[in-house]
């Protein structure tokens, strides 16, 4: 599904990612982990389009399209989904119509028809309950006020009714109560069938334990250094990056 | 045939002089002329008016019609139907109130709403408040020579008392009507408000634009994007003349005798643009509430001059929020005298300036007592060559410690074209205060641009979606449903966006289910 091989990236001159490879199949998930500033966010936005970073090198394929040359829009529509780890707060748009807008586009894109406001609700009702968010959170404008978990639980709720096949949680773990994470693990298990695929940008094991993941990864200065299966996880959170950094050192 | 702009004035001063009003009324306009007459019209050399272009203005010769403007059926209700629904209404047509589509029968009791017309004809001495009045606004023109103008041809006003402790539940509107017709006519209007102590009321005023045919335009209800001037195609053929006579259905229009002779011709085929000034003072007592929000919506050809003043007694709170969408040359004067403590006073403004119109905003805070908090937000869109101005002045006198105030001004400017000049301007004379101003003009936000996108929608939708939220921030706080869906629906038509269904609505609705 995703083929990343020897990816390049800077921003603003430095360099960033520095010769990424990782190949993610239909179904599979891996978690990434890594120490602060070793480029987790970076590879996370690269993949969504973020043109802040430039791709110096490499090439990343996404079902067979090259996805470097396509818009963050087109990236959206052909099924990729970025759960920010800081999502952005968006004053004067109410946080329902702006899912709307975002899954109307979407279905406009796949040339499905556009949802009208009673059948919107009612898929958004199905999601929201899945996810216990209060509802509230529906009327207020998009994440705006929103405490770190709120803001946390609706790029799920997003990721919920936009169905992507290929799901990027940047440490949407981070800041998430025992319950919440729960809930959200719950709401990315609901989305895998068998062929949506899910990356997990973590710092902590704990996520890992109710979705589990099929490969963890060490990124380390901008390059995969290390491969594991779910064990590695269990290991990194007990040993730290130190033993990973060592060997690396040049 | 060249046009004196000041004799002109001096002219139609004289001719208003020799109505029948108080002889204290008489003089002081006549002192407004000669103000007038000694100050001139500024120029780009004033500070105050460096940026404004005011010969367009002073190049027409605006005539004032003695007669109230007539409406046809058809244009008058197109007209209501832009009013805001559920409001208690004043009809103001080229600067006399409309008795007939006004709706001032059923007032809270206590509460008073008159035409200062009026008041000053029935009356020979009306009472000592309103000459005090008078006396301060002939003080306070300063080397405003456009306040000058207009206190020396004013035609009628709105005069609003909220009693004691009384508070209207329904907001009161003034709809100032400008009518597109053959010959430029002058709307000047003078207005008080008063809320005695502890009473609490919503005031909008409202100015709209009548094109000839008495069909509204467009551009200043949403659909702005479209630069095309309806005023520019021939009016001819249509039926709906707004002074038409003979055809509107009150009883009150002299214009409906069909006998009466009107000053412009109102059967050709021209449209010329109008003025209207609009002067309203507001007395906020002891305790008293204001929310008050001004909706600029005039013609886009119009030239509009007008001021709020806030005059705040100790703990009242007055909440202002300025729309401006219309108007050739549009300029809002907003000054708030906070004479008292504790005093809470908001001063919003919401421009968006398209096409090659010009619009000028200047608030002056006067913080004269301690323990007051001030906050000024304008939010300013800014799209081909339209040109805005902001102007902030917040004055902190010696005696106003503990003094908070705010102040921004944030401009988005959507073409390489258009401009904004900014300038905020602190005067402090206390030393225990906290003061912040800042201005940012720019551009949308990055970040939130790819977050938009990054969920699939597109580009330009999502330009569109963040313009809209950029002004839809500050309409969110307006305090009447029916004003905040209005202006929100507008902003969304002007950018583009899908219909905004009641999906609140929905939501509440399956809540109870
Ligand atoms: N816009 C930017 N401008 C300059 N440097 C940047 C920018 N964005 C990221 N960086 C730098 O790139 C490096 C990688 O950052 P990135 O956010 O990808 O790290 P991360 O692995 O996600 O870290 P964390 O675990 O703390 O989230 C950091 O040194 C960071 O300072
Ligand atoms: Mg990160």
């Amino acid at each position: 599904m995703l083929k990343v091989s020897n990816l390049q990236a800077r921003v603003d001159g430095k360099m960033i990612l520095n010769g990424l490879d990782l190949e993610v199949k239909a179904g599979e998930v891996h978690a990434i982990m890594g120490p602060n500033g070793s480029g987790k966010s970076t590879f996370a936005n690269v993949l969504a389009g973020h043109e802040a970073f430039e791709v110096t090198g490499g090439t990343v394929e996404f079902e067979g399209k090259n996805l470097l040359e396509m818009e963050p829009e087109e990236r959206a529509w052909a099924g990729i989904f970025l759960a920010f780890q800081y999502p952005v707060e968006i004053p004067g748009v109410g946080n329902t119509y702006f899912l709307r807008m975002a899954l109307n586009a979407i279905r406009k894109a796949r040339g499905q028809e556009e949802l009208d406001s009673v059948a919107f609700m009612k898929v958004l009702r199905e999601k929201v309950k899945l996810l216990k968010l209060r509802d509230d959170l529906l009327k207020r404008p998009l994440n705006e006020g929103f405490s770190g978990g709120e803001k946390k639980r609706n790029e799920i709720l997003q990721m919920a009714l936009l169905e992507p096949k290929l799901a990027i949680l940047d440490e949407t773990d981070s800041g998430l109560d025992i319950d919440a994470l729960k809930i959200v693990a719950d709401g990315v298990n609901a989305l895998r069938d068998g062929t949506r695929s899910v990356i997990v940008v973590t710092h902590y094991q704990r996520l890992l334990d109710y979705i589990v993941p099929d490969h963890t990864h060490v990124l380390y200065k901008g390059k995969i250094v290390k491969s594991g299966g779910k064990e590695l996880a269990l290991e990194l959170e007990e040993k730290g990056y130190g033993w990973i950094q060592e060997s690396h050192a040049a | 045939m060249s046009h004196d702009p000041i004799q002109h004035y001096q002219d139609l001063c004289q001719s208003r002089s020799q109505q029948k009003q108080p002889a204290w009324l008489r003089a002081i306009r006549l002192s407004a002329a000669a103000r007038l007459a000694e100050l001139g019209f500024p120029t780009r050399k004033h500070e105050e008016w460096k940026y404004t272009p005011v010969r367009p203005l002073t190049a027409v010769a605006f005539a004032q019609s003695p007669l109230p403007l007539s409406l046809s059926r058809v244009a008058a209700e197109d007209l209501l139907s832009r009013t805001t629904q559920g409001a208690l209404r004043v009809v103001i047509g080229d600067g006399q109130i409309l008795p007939a589509i006004s709706s001032l029968e059923a007032l809270p009791a206590g509460v008073s709403i008159r035409s200062l017309r009026e008041i000053l004809d029935t009356e020979n001495e009306p009472d000592d408040l309103l000459r005090q009045r008078f006396a301060l606004a002939l003080d306070r023109v300063g080397d405003n020579a456009f306040d000058a103008l207009n206190l020396a041809l004013f035609s009628d006003g709105v005069v609003i008392d909220i009693p004691k402790n009384t508070s209207v539940t329904q907001p009161i509107e003034i709809v100032y009507v400008g009518s597109c017709s053959s010959t430029p006519q002058i709307g000047a209007i003078r207005s008080f408000v008063s809320l005695a102590r502890g009473s609490q009321a919503s005031i909008i005023e409202r100015f709209v634009g009548l094109s000839p045919d008495g069909a509204h335009n467009p551009h200043t209800t949403g659909s702005a994007s479209t630069p095309h001037n309806p005023h520019t195609t021939g009016s001819a053929s249509t039926p709906h003349n707004p002074h038409t006579t003979g055809s509107a259905p009150t009883p009150h229009n002299p214009h409906t005798t069909g006998s009466a002779p009107t000053p412009h011709n109102p059967h050709t085929t021209g449209s010329a643009p109008y003025f209207t000034t609009a002067s309203t003072a507001f007395f906020v007592e002891e305790n008293a509430a204001l929310d008050h929000y001004k909706i600029q919506q005039d013609d886009p050809s119009a030239f509009h001059i007008a001021w709020t003043w806030l005059h705040q007694k100790s703990h009242s709170r007055v909440s202002t929020f300025a729309v401006s969408l219309g108007g050739k040359i549009a300029r809002n004067e907003t000054e708030a005298a906070l004479d008292g403590q504790g005093i809470e006073t908001t001063l919003n403004g919401l421009y968006l300036v398209e096409g090659d119109r010009f619009v000028d905003n200047r608030t002056f805070l006067d913080h004269a007592k301690p323990h007051c908090h001030s906050v000024e937000v304008y939010k300013g869109i800014l799209s081909e060559r339209g040109k805005g101005t902001f102007n902030g002045k917040i004055l902190v006198r010696q005696d106003a410690q503990k003094t908070d105030a705010k102040q921004s001004n944030q401009a988005l400017l959507l073409s390489d074209d258009a401009t904004i000049y900014s300038k905020p301007q602190l005067e402090i004379f206390a030393d225990d205060v906290k003061c912040t101003h800042g201005a940012t003009t720019g551009y949308l936000d990055e970040k939130s641009m790819f977050y938009a996108r990054s969920r699939g929608v597109p580009e330009d939708a999502a330009r569109g979606l963040l313009t809209y939220a950029f002004a839809n921030a500050l309409i969110e706080g307006v305090r009447l449903p029916a004003l905040q869906q209005e202006l929100s629906a507008l902003l969304a038509q002007r950018f583009q966006l899908s219909a905004m269904d009641d999906l609140m609505g929905l939501l509440d609705e399956q809540e109870l289910g």
